[in-house]
């Protein structure tokens, strides 16, 4: 049987391979939308759940007053470990569209929370003796291991950058390469000492977020609330939260992305669909004789039905397993930028792949079911008789 | 000497609709065919003697009447217990060939085995078998397409014989080739009726193809006018 449906197959390759290439690229753009949200929300499911975020509560983007982060420290909320602030730098690197993330660090914290001082383990993966020299060297920053692939950074290299948020010409010096393997924490950011930021902008004194280390045993609502009443009555009301609903916050920003990709993706499975069901249904109606002759020779109608869905299947099913195979080997470990989002890997799931395999099925299901029925339905002495 | 009838036809009728005029195609026909015998139905267009070949092949069943076929009556099966009848007991010749233009001589001849769940290794011994009965040893990897007229009906009857049914039926098998390759179908359809004792049903309008059958049953308005049992 399947010898019969290939030999239809290679009979017409230009048709049959533009249906099955309809498919696989809409399998492929499926696959592709598919894993961006996987992405997104591995961003969000891969953060520490012992560690808060407190930002303006009015905004992402006010700033906070780093005294802040000295009144949490000695207000010794229960369960709070540590307290250390994060400013978001942007500025240029060579071109504006040269993006990567960069922030301005309180180093000895940014070690204790993300460094060989963590309790939960390394982020940001450095020695002992690259995290002593990045705490000593004032000007000094530490970049990942994807940044410094793509644009060559070695220790030791002079990175210039323009800032746009902070005016000035700002020049650091690269005292090490991290890495990560945590697929949560990028390869692609900067990170700087904020004194260096503060000290340039005359003594602002203002942050972006304050990072706060929980005790595992902590109770991370109750911690969130004696921070946020800190501020109550101050002209900077804060927002704390863990650092899971923070990125999701964050991703917020992008509107409802999920809902917006589904949708495309969707609509490209939907066309190939039609793209399929003309394809099967022109094939039906040229093959009506040989439909005629199968059930002369004693095929039976259900025979004839399996036939021409499995023909299906073979077109829409090698379509898809191409689609969601070239996903895999282009996206799969693959750093991805999207505007300011860094997915550190780009994961094509086998989850992802399931429901690609679960999509070419139905397609080919839906696809050929109506053609089927049509061949299985014609009488024999009609169908010898045309054309 | 009378031979034991194979095929018993029993006051058969069969209406088509054209338009909206009712037209009796088979009019209450009776015959049979006896087993291992040779049987050319003739007759002028519309006297119903493909209608008949349809009938007796299980392709259409009739309005009225019986069809018994070595003593079942084909016309109380059911659709699929038909088809697998068909493929057992019949093979079918048509004047246009119908091979399956994308299956090499060997696979179209194959086709049928399908059915019968044999091995691969089998279906293209038994195959290869019938392809050397019909003299086309030398032309098993062809595609329809490269084959002569005379190369797609003998394919064509390989395929009817492969699967050894108890009769072969034959809706003018030679009406679309020369002269000269429908002397060897003709030939050929002689060899199978004498070396290999088959039951053929041929329809034709050709009188020296007729005249090779054992017996000419000539159809009229319907009805056999002549050479009916």
């Amino acid at each position: 049987m399947l010898r019969l449906v290939l030999a239809h197959v290679r009979a017409q390759p230009l048709r049959f391979g533009l249906t099955a290439g309809s498919v696989a690229l809409a399998l492929f753009l499926y696959c592709s939308l598919q894993t961006v949200l996987t992405s997104l929300d591995t961003l969000v499911t891969g953060t520490s759940g012992n560690r808060l975020i407190t930002s303006s509560a009015v905004s992402l983007f006010q700033s906070l007053p780093v005294s802040g982060v000295e009144r949490v420290r000695t207000a010794r909320v229960p369960g709070v470990r540590s307290v250390g602030h994060w400013t978001w730098f942007d500025g240029v690197f060579r071109d504006p569209k040269e993006f990567f993330a960069r922030f301005a660090v309180d180093v000895p914290t940014f070690r204790a929370q993300y460094g060989d001082e963590a309790p939960g383990g390394q982020d940001y993966l450095l020695t002992s003796e690259e995290w002593d020299r990045f705490e000593l060297e004032r000007a000094g920053c530490i970049v990942g291991r994807g940044l410094a692939e793509r644009y060559g950074f070695e220790v030791g290299d002079p990175l210039v950058l323009e800032g746009t948020i902070y005016p000035g010409t700002w020049r650091f010096t690269v005292v090490a390469i991290y890495g990560s393997d945590n697929p949560t924490y990028d390869e692609e950011t900067m990170f700087f000492h904020w004194p260096y930021l503060n000290e340039g902008t005359g003594r602002a004194d203002v942050c972006g977020t304050f990072t706060i280390d929980l005790d595992p045993k902590a109770d991370a609502a109750a911690a969130s609330e004696a921070i946020d009443s800190l501020f109550r009555n101050s002209s900077n009301r804060t927002l704390t939260q863990l650092e899971a609903a923070f990125s999701a916050q964050f991703l917020q920003m992008w509107g409802n992305i999920g809902l917006l990709f589904g949708f495309i993706g969707y609509a490209v499975v939907f066309a190939t669909f039609v793209i399929s069901l003309n394809t099967m249904l022109l094939s039906v109606r040229e093959r009506v004789r040989e439909v005629g002759v199968l059930k002369t020779l004693g095929f039976r109608s259900g025979t004839v039905r399996g036939l021409f869905l499995l023909e299906a299947l073979v077109v829409c099913g090698g379509g898809a397993l191409a689609g969601a195979g070239l996903a895999r080997v282009l996206w799969h470990g693959q750093p991805l930028r999207l505007a300011t989002v860094i997915f550190p890997e780009f994961l094509v799931t086998d989850e992802t792949l399931v429901e690609a395999a679960v999509i070419g099925a139905l397609l080919a299901l839906v696809a050929g079911l109506a053609p089927a029925v049509v061949a299985s339905r014609l009488t024999i002495v009609r169908a010898l008789r045309s054309g | 000497m009378a031979r034991t009838p194979l095929i018993e036809v029993r006051d058969v009728a069969k209406t088509f609709a054209r338009g909206d005029e009712e037209v009796r195609v088979l009019d209450h026909l009776s015959t049979e065919i006896g087993r291992g015998e040779y049987v050319a139905l003739m007759g002028p267009s519309g006297s119903g003697k493909t209608t008949l070949l349809n009938l007796l092949g299980a392709l259409d069943r009739p309005d009225s009447g019986a069809i018994l076929v070595a003593g079942e009556d084909i016309t109380t099966f059911g659709d699929d217990e038909l088809a697998s009848w068909r493929a057992r007991a019949v093979g079918f010749i048509f004047q246009a060939y119908n091979l399956l233009p994308v299956l090499k001589a060997v696979e179209n001849v194959e086709l049928p085995l399908l059915l019968f769940g044999l091995s691969r290794k089998e279906r293209r011994r038994r195959a290869l078998l019938a392809l050397d009965l019909v003299g086309l040893a030398d032309r098993v990897d062809h595609y329809p397409r490269e084959l002569s007229g005379g190369q797609e009906q003998r394919v064509a009857i390989a395929r009817a014989l492969v699967t050894d049914p108890a009769f072969l039926l034959a809706d003018e098998p030679t009406g679309d080739l020369d002269p000269q390759s429908s002397v060897a179908i003709l030939d050929l359809l002689d060899r199978l009726h004498r070396d290999l004792g088959k039951t053929i049903v041929m329809v034709t309008h050709a009188r020296d193809a007729a005249d090779r059958a054992e017996r000419i049953v000539h159809l009229e308005g319907g009805r056999v006018v002549a050479g009916g049992i």
